[in-house]
């Protein structure tokens, strides 16, 4: 004989509720516990403008973004600098992008700056 | 027409008075919500000492973070969701460290939380059905919970969990369904169950 929604429902709600019984006794002793427990901690400082998540645009252009980050491992790393500089052509008649040569010019001068031996 | 009764502080002024450190605040907010953030950690961790001690960590939380937590949105949500991460984070561990079946068996038949008048008032079939939600996992357990005991609906739950609308109907569906197969098997057999029937 199965037991209709409503009956489930109810018996749940009686159950939960009878089972979680909170005595007026056990509250005042809790907030007793609290009180001093949080008297003994100071509060954290507002959260800081870098511990909101960062959006899209941000992760793509802002500082330490993809794109910043790509164009600097292209600046510095000879074998990735080396296929994109081969492939700038075919990139460009292969597929409908013109430009696709410009990020090897413009990554040229970073490459002199990082490249440059520090003394 | 001037009414005179008082009016109670709303949940964002109270927060923006915790943030001075004003302990009252806090105590108001405490006074509020307790008991539903005790009883919730109670009704999914089944064990009365772990949820005092989850509903402490929970409103101590409230004061340490004060000042991270958006007063614009509504409280409640906020103190379910550290309640569930708290409930799941002991549960985890308790899986861990495989406590052993005859501390379960005691836990579920005996509980030692309740008072003497609570335990007269326990009867057979309530224990049933708190065994049976017991035996639910941990994720369907929490959305009886949630919306029976808290009387949240789908999509408030669904917020606290941050999982889709339909994740938790799913999940309330198939716990239901448990809850009535075992209850419906009692039902059969056991005489206990025999007033639900009709």
């Amino acid at each position: 004989m199965d037991l209709r929604d409503r009956q489930v429902d109810s018996l749940i709600e009686e159950s939960l509720y009878i089972s979680t019984n909170l005595a007026p006794q056990q509250k005042q002793d809790a907030w007793k516990r609290l009180r001093a427990r949080a008297g003994q901690q100071s509060l954290l400082p507002p959260a800081a403008a870098c511990d909101r998540p960062l959006s899209l645009l941000e992760r793509v252009f802002g500082n330490n973004g993809f794109l910043q980050a790509w164009l600097a491992r292209l600046a510095v790393d000879e074998a990735r600098y080396e296929r994109a500089r081969q492939n700038q052509y075919s990139l460009r008649y292969g597929v409908l992008i013109t430009s696709a040569g410009f990020p090897n010019r413009l990554v040229e001068p970073f490459r002199y700056h990082f490249m440059t031996p520090v003394f | 027409m001037v009414s005179f009764q008082e009016v109670e502080p709303s949940d964002a002024a109270l927060i923006e008075r915790v943030r001075t450190n004003d302990l009252e605040a806090l105590g108001a907010l405490f006074d509020r919500y307790y008991a539903h953030v005790f009883r919730a950690a109670v009704a999914i961790t089944q064990d009365g000492a772990v949820a005092e001690d989850i509903a402490q960590d929970c409103f101590l939380k409230v004061h340490r973070y004060a000042n991270r937590i958006d007063t614009s949105l509504p409280l409640a949500p906020w103190l379910y969701r550290v309640t569930v991460n708290l409930s799941y984070t002991w549960i985890s561990r308790q899986k861990r460290r495989r406590v052993s079946l005859e501390m379960v068996v005691d836990r579920l038949i005996s509980p030692a939380w309740l008072s003497p008048d609570h335990i007269a008032e326990h009867t057979e079939i309530q224990e049933q059905v708190r065994a049976a939600i017991a035996d639910l996992n941990f994720n369907q357990r929490v959305v009886i919970v949630l919306h029976y005991l808290s009387g949240l609906n789908l999509e408030e739950i669904a917020e606290i969990l941050d999982c889709p609308v339909g994740t938790v109907k799913s999940r309330l569906y198939y716990a239901r369904e448990n809850l009535r197969g075992r209850l419906g098997l009692l039902n059969g057999t056991n005489e206990v169950a025999h007033g639900f029937a009709g």
